[in-house]
């Protein structure tokens, strides 16, 4: 626990740094917040006024602070194109990219994890040959690239589905589901590729080692050694890789929302950086380094309890 | 069977390379040049990649796209590399508190998204080649630390450092001329994997507007356009993403290959 409550401590601290160095930066930019709201033709003291209630003379650490208290609090400020508050927007598309994440998150884990140990349960045949060249290749496809083939081969081929066709989730659950079924596989499909690489070497890697010969020799059969003594310690490096390809299938997320044309965080991310909504950008990005920090903790609680012997700082000796 | 695959890549990426390097200097049309007449154009012999949306010769777009791509990963590499290589060589080489510090910081830049780091940057100072590369280098940088720090760690006890510092060589030129040299497979291994998910990044970035701006082409956005023919001329998609996927391949094969230092460059996954 002491681990644990060290590695949160970090944690926060790098979110602080990261919050810092993100609002120094949306500060220093040129362009008036005031001037943008207003348009330019706007009296000085229509301007003026604008910028007291802003709260944008106010010193700089003094609305760094203020706008962290209101984060932290949930209140993201007001986004300056749409003139309502940020959270709502950000709450209302929230639901779609989290779903789809974590239906992609099962995704890479569910096409993985069988193949991984297949490959190295029968390493060197045919099997496995086939299944490590089609993963080389899949590794190699841009995610953005397998959505248009998705769209291709499912869509307009086999016409499965409807290609731009979306269903909210106040509409009907298993619509919204299936509508993001195929996004989904187009993020998974490359991320579950490198973890079949992944598992499949650092499952060979530990079968050459003492303790599986150990095994063995109590009377194990091969597919028993992998299951009940290899697996486990090989999984090790595969979770920190699961929680890697979490955070990058949530920013993944914003390509497959473009590909596949779906409302989701991403969409308005774009959207707002082409019209300079920087209360919306300032809030999703914050947002997105809160969500990628937090599990990158989760992940690594989890491998040092699987394994004692992790140092603080990830780094096995 | 290393050196197979080595070779497979090799052979790949050295194919598409050179159809890259040649559109440098030729390319068989203008890759702007508009021609209302040949608007979506399948193949044929005078356009063997037919034409896209405007009527533009779409194996001279993807020459000249490729460039684009080429450029800009070559960039970020080079940036990343160059970052990498002098903290993880300051970090691993002098240890202690300069080490903790120095690896703390790159841990916690480690874990943010490539994507992220850009689109902040992009956000604020707008589009253009520079906006890409710098950020895109920042974000690959502490992979590359990572690495070199790990042998930079394992070198400074070896006996030729000691011997060099015996005869009273400098730090730098320890670290430089007698390390640098030294830990080269692994460093290339690194920018092989480096250099792909840059290829990606550029093309992600690029295919969501953000990136290289159009006309001018890149393999990206080129995509982007195409999707929305992909009713009318699927192809249109098939050719930019397969040269994309066969440049991946190839590098990827080739930092396969070379096996060691698989973590570098491997945690943006180019999203």
């Amino acid at each position: 626990m002491k681990y644990a409550g060290k590695k949160l401590l970090w944690v926060l601290l790098a979110l602080l740094a990261a919050s810092f160095v993100f609002f120094l930066m949306f500060d220093i930019i040129p362009g008036d917040p005031a001037i943008a709201k207003l348009g330019t033709n706007a009296t000085p003291e229509r301007l003026e006024a604008l910028r007291a209630e802003m709260g944008l003379n106010r010193p700089f650490l003094l609305r760094y602070g203020s706008w962290l208290v209101d984060f932290v609090r949930g209140d993201f400020g007001k986004s300056y194109s749409y003139n309502i508050p940020v959270s709502d927007m950000i709450l209302d598309k929230l639901p779609i990219s989290v779903t789809m994440t974590i239906m992609s998150f099962i995704m890479v884990m569910v096409i993985s994890m069988p193949l991984g140990v297949v490959c190295a349960r029968y390493e060197g045949s045919r099997i496995d040959t086939v299944i490590c060249a089609t993963s080389q290749i899949m590794m190699s496809i841009p995610p953005f690239f397998s959505g248009i083939l998705i769209t291709l081969l499912f869509g307009i081929i086999l016409n499965i589905f409807t290609p731009g066709g979306f269903v909210s989730y106040d509409k009907s659950i298993t619509g919204f589901t299936a509508s993001l079924f195929f996004p989904a596989l187009a993020i998974a499909i490359p991320k579950a590729a490198m973890s079949i690489k992944l598992l499949r070497s650092s499952l060979i890697a530990e079968s050459g080692k003492d303790y599986t010969r150990t095994a063995y020799s109590r009377g194990n059969s091969h597919t028993q050694a992998i299951f009940n003594h290899v697996l486990r310690n090989a999984l090790i490096p595969v979770i920190t890789f699961f929680g890697m390809a979490l955070t990058d299938i949530l920013t993944g997320s914003i390509i497959a929302e473009q590909v596949f044309s779906i409302p989701g965080l991403g969409r308005i991310l774009l959207t707002s950086i082409m019209n300079r909504d920087y209360p919306v950008v300032q809030a999703i990005i914050m947002l997105m380094a809160v969500i990628v920090t937090f599990t990158n903790f989760f992940v690594d609680i989890l491998c040092r309890r699987l394994d004692p012997r992790i140092e603080i700082g990830g780094r096995a000796r | 069977m290393k050196n197979r695959t080595f070779i497979i890549g090799a052979v790949i990426s050295s194919a598409v390379m050179l159809i890259i390097l040649v559109g440098c200097f030729w390319t068989p049309y203008a890759p702007e040049q508009m021609n209302p007449s040949l608007k979506l154009a399948s193949a044929s012999a005078s356009h063997p990649f037919g034409c896209d949306s405007f009527g533009r010769d779409v194996l001279s777009r993807i020459m000249a796209g490729g460039r684009i791509t080429l450029l800009t990963a070559a960039g970020t590499v080079f940036i990343g590399a160059g970052l990498g290589i002098i903290t993880g060589a300051i970090s691993g080489y002098f240890g202690g508190i300069i080490d903790n510090i120095l690896m703390r910081i790159n841990d916690t830049l480690l874990a943010f998204p490539s994507i992220l780091l850009s689109l902040v940057v992009i956000a604020l100072f707008g589009t253009g080649v520079l906006q890409l590369v710098l950020p895109l280098g920042a974000a690959f940088a502490p992979s590359f630390a990572r690495v070199v720090r790990g042998e930079f760690q394992r070198c400074r006890s070896l006996g030729y450092v000691q011997a060099a510092k015996l005869y009273g060589a400098s730090n730098t030129r320890i670290l430089f001329v007698h390390i640098l040299p030294n830990i080269k497979s692994v460093l290339i291994s690194s920018m092989l994997i480096g250099f792909n998910n840059a290829v990606l990044a550029e093309a992600a970035l690029s295919y969501l507007g953000i990136g290289v701006q159009p006309p001018a082409p890149s393999l990206g956005n080129m995509l982007s356009e195409a999707q929305t023919y992909i009713f009318k001329a699927p192809m249109l998609c098939i050719y930019p993403g397969a040269v994309l996927i066969l440049l991946i391949l190839g590098f990827g094969l080739m930092g396969d290959g070379f096996g060691r230092g698989k973590n570098a460059g491997g945690r943006h996954g180019g999203t």
